[in-house]
């Protein structure tokens, strides 16, 4: 006497979704779109915690003028902030001979070419393993020779201003680009990296002593600023630069550098990656909670008009659920019937919901890794991605079950 | 891909246990497996007689107004295998009621109602809904096709409905009503006539062995009304099933050779 069931509701659950089309359409729309916004933002709030990090970096302490860390490193590591001051490059000579810092790398920021940061550095960013995977390489040329002009171009700066081996460049004064702020000083391409996936994609690598020489920046002694003359050395006391990038592999010693510049200093600041990174994440923490509650609330939403479109439709279906039931239906069958609309909608709008989150995540780390450098990746997965499926067939079942009581619990002899 | 199967499985299985327990707390008339066995070959027991459909004591009430309402009330009815009647009566007179009620889509009050030797009033809502779906073709008043739904896809329905896997049958006896060149069209573009004739092909797809018709010539003309009842009469003789016609339609009642006014059934009288 039992009835097969599965195929039986599959059949008339599709035919019905075909009959109501514009409201299925609706609410798998609803759906969907929750779905995308839940997703979006869990993952890409997971991914940049994961991706502001840089873990493809051998870099992960700074140390630069007095200021918030926060500013220190926004500035320093993802070219975010106005740069917070100079520090006397005695610091660098002192961090370099330093036996708890594995690397250091003098950072002089204060140019732009066309937006993007040039930096003034030295060739030990070149002869040191700056990212996990070894020393930076070179796509097209090589490093630049610290006492000429060449310049070494960023992956993504390159490629985006479409720059050649041998171009001749001037820099702009200032973060922001501004044309009449044009330096007459002409550099050089020399060599583009490949491509690193962190923000070093989106610099102009040029050497510190040419940075020193662009006019309009200054070179001060006792305070007074003076002029230098083009074979003149500029002697290390007198140079100045932004930040010094820090490798430091014993935690001890990044305790003790915090204390040392932050605690006693009075013209450093220190800051560690690590710390700082969760830090600034949890001051976006609550935007981000609150964006979560939203998007759960679409999702009720989604569900509320899932049960309205079946709930309405009732007083219409009442007959035809009456005349299945006279065919042979089973209160089973119904009942499953309209759990299944609910269910196949949800499922409908959770698949359209992850494939636009593939395709919007996609486009979100492009653009991000253009505006930041930094490289979002599906490395991490939040928890809840888990649980979403069994959440929203709940959600399904819940929109369904109240429709699905009320017919099921319907007399059809006074119907028909 | 595991996510997903882990998470379909879940609640598969929940949705599946949590309907079986509901149903189980619903159907208060469930009986035992063994009960089943009881009722359905207690013929063999000699309890029962060899009539095809047979009632005794049939009471029908409906709750009005805070008080019961007697609807029907049937001492004794039979019919034999492929016997072919018309149930006539005034309305409101309990006619469709008692075909409700022999099709087991309600619950008499009190008696008994034996189809084939299967107690009808005894069996649980599940298994009654099993055994009308492959032992009882009804036809309505209003044709009741399913909306959205082509005249294949309707008479289908009632096979797919009832686990026939081979729906052939279907487009056979769509033919064999005339309606071959109208199979793929939704009713609401069907003439009235054409529309009954899909819902009683909708009936006897499974090959009934009881028919019950509610008014089926009620908003016919009468040369659709013939058609319908021809039709019906000829199917009915070739499935040797019983068909049992509720109409207050003298010239559909002038097609039977036998008829029953319902007031007079209530008395316990049998033309």
């Amino acid at each position: 006497m039992n009835k097969p069931l599965f195929r039986p509701v599959i059949f008339f659950v599709l035919k019905s979704l075909k009959q109501n089309s514009f409201s299925v359409c609706l609410s798998i729309f609803a759906v969907a779109v929750s779905v995308l916004l839940v997703l979006l933002i869990s993952g890409v709030y997971q991914s940049s915690k994961s991706a502001f990090l840089l873990d493809q970096m051998n870099l992960n302490a700074v140390m630069g003028a007095r200021s918030s860390p926060t500013q220190l490193v926004m500035n320093t590591f993802y070219h975010m902030d106005v740069s917070p001051g100079n520090l006397p490059y005695r610091y660098y000579t002192a961090l370099k001979k330093d036996k708890r810092v594995t690397l250091a790398i003098p950072y002089a920021l204060g140019d732009n070419y066309y937006g993007y940061r040039v930096v003034g550095t030295e060739e030990v960013i070149f002869d040191k393993p700056i990212l996990k995977s070894g020393l930076l390489q070179f796509a097209e040329g090589s490093k630049f020779d610290q006492t000429k002009t060449g310049a070494v171009f960023g992956s993504q700066v390159a490629n985006h201003l479409n720059i050649k081996l041998n171009d001749q460049i001037n820099s702009f004064h200032g973060l922001d680009y501004n044309e009449d702020l044009k330096h007459n000083q002409i550099f050089t391409v020399v060599g583009i990296l490949k491509p690193t996936q962190t923000p070093l994609d989106q610099v102009i690598l040029i050497p510190l002593e040419a940075f020193y020489r662009t006019e309009g920046h200054v070179i001060r002694k006792n305070n007074e600023v003076i002029a230098l003359n083009a074979d003149e050395v500029i002697e290390d006391e007198y140079k100045e630069i932004s930040a010094i990038m820090l490798q430091i592999d014993n935690l001890m010693a990044v305790l003790e550098l915090k204390r040392e510049a932050n605690q006693f200093g009075k013209e450093a600041t220190f800051a560690f990656l690590p710390e700082i990174v969760p830090e600034i994440l949890d001051k976006i923490g609550w935007g981000v909670l609150v964006l979560e509650f939203v998007a759960y609330v679409v999702i009720f939403l989604a569900g509320l008009v899932i049960l309205v479109g079946i709930y309405n439709g009732l007083s219409q279906r009442t007959s035809e659920f009456a005349i299945l039931r006279a065919l042979g239906a089973s209160r089973k069958f119904i009942f499953f019937r309209i759990i299944g609309e609910s269910e196949i909608i949800i499922f409908c709008g959770m698949t359209i919901g992850a494939i636009l989150y593939l395709f919007s995540f996609f486009l979100l780390k492009g653009y991000f890794y253009q505006k930041t450098g930094v490289y979002l990746s599906f490395n991490e997965i939040p928890s809840m991605y888990y649980w979403l499926p069994s959440f929203l067939a709940g959600i399904g079942f819940v929109a369904g079950i109240i429709p699905a009581l009320k017919i099921y619990r319907t007399d059809v002899s006074k119907i028909l | 891909m595991t996510i997903f199967v882990t998470h379909f499985n879940f609640w598969y299985h929940f949705v599946i246990r949590w309907s079986e327990l509901q149903l189980y707390k619903y159907d208060n008339t469930a009986i035992s497996s063994s009960n089943w066995y009881d009722i359905h070959f207690s013929n063999k027991k000699g309890i029962l007689s060899v009539s095809f459909i047979k009632i005794d004591n049939l009471k029908k009430y409906y709750l009005k107004d805070g008080g019961k309402r007697l609807i029907l009330n049937i001492s004794h009815f039979q019919l034999e295998r492929g016997e072919q009647i018309v149930l006539m009566g005034k309305s409101g007179s309990g006619k469709s009621t008692f075909l409700h009620v022999i099709a087991g889509l309600t619950k008499a009050s009190e008696g008994a109602c034996f189809i084939n030797d299967v107690a009808i009033h005894q069996l649980s809502e599940s298994k009654c809904d099993a055994f009308r779906g492959k032992n009882i073709g009804m036809i309505f008043q209003n044709y009741h096709l399913l909306p959205g739904l082509t005249a294949l896809e309707n008479v289908q329905a009632s096979e797919i409905l009832n686990g026939n896997t081979q729906t052939t049958n279907a487009k056979e006896i769509l033919t064999r009503l005339g309606l071959a060149d109208r199979l793929n069209d939704l009713p609401e573009t069907l003439s009235a006539g054409q529309q009954q004739r899909v819902a009683i092909a909708r009936a006897l797809c499974l090959s009934p062995i009881l028919i019950l018709a509610d008014e089926p010539t009620a908003g016919l003309d009468q040369e659709n009304a013939k058609i319908v009842l021809n039709l019906l009469k000829d199917e009915c003789k070739r499935l040797n099933a019983c068909l049992i016609l509720v109409t207050h339609d003298e010239f559909a009642k002038n097609q039977f050779a036998h008829n029953i006014n319902l007031s007079e059934l209530s008395k316990g009288i049998h033309e």
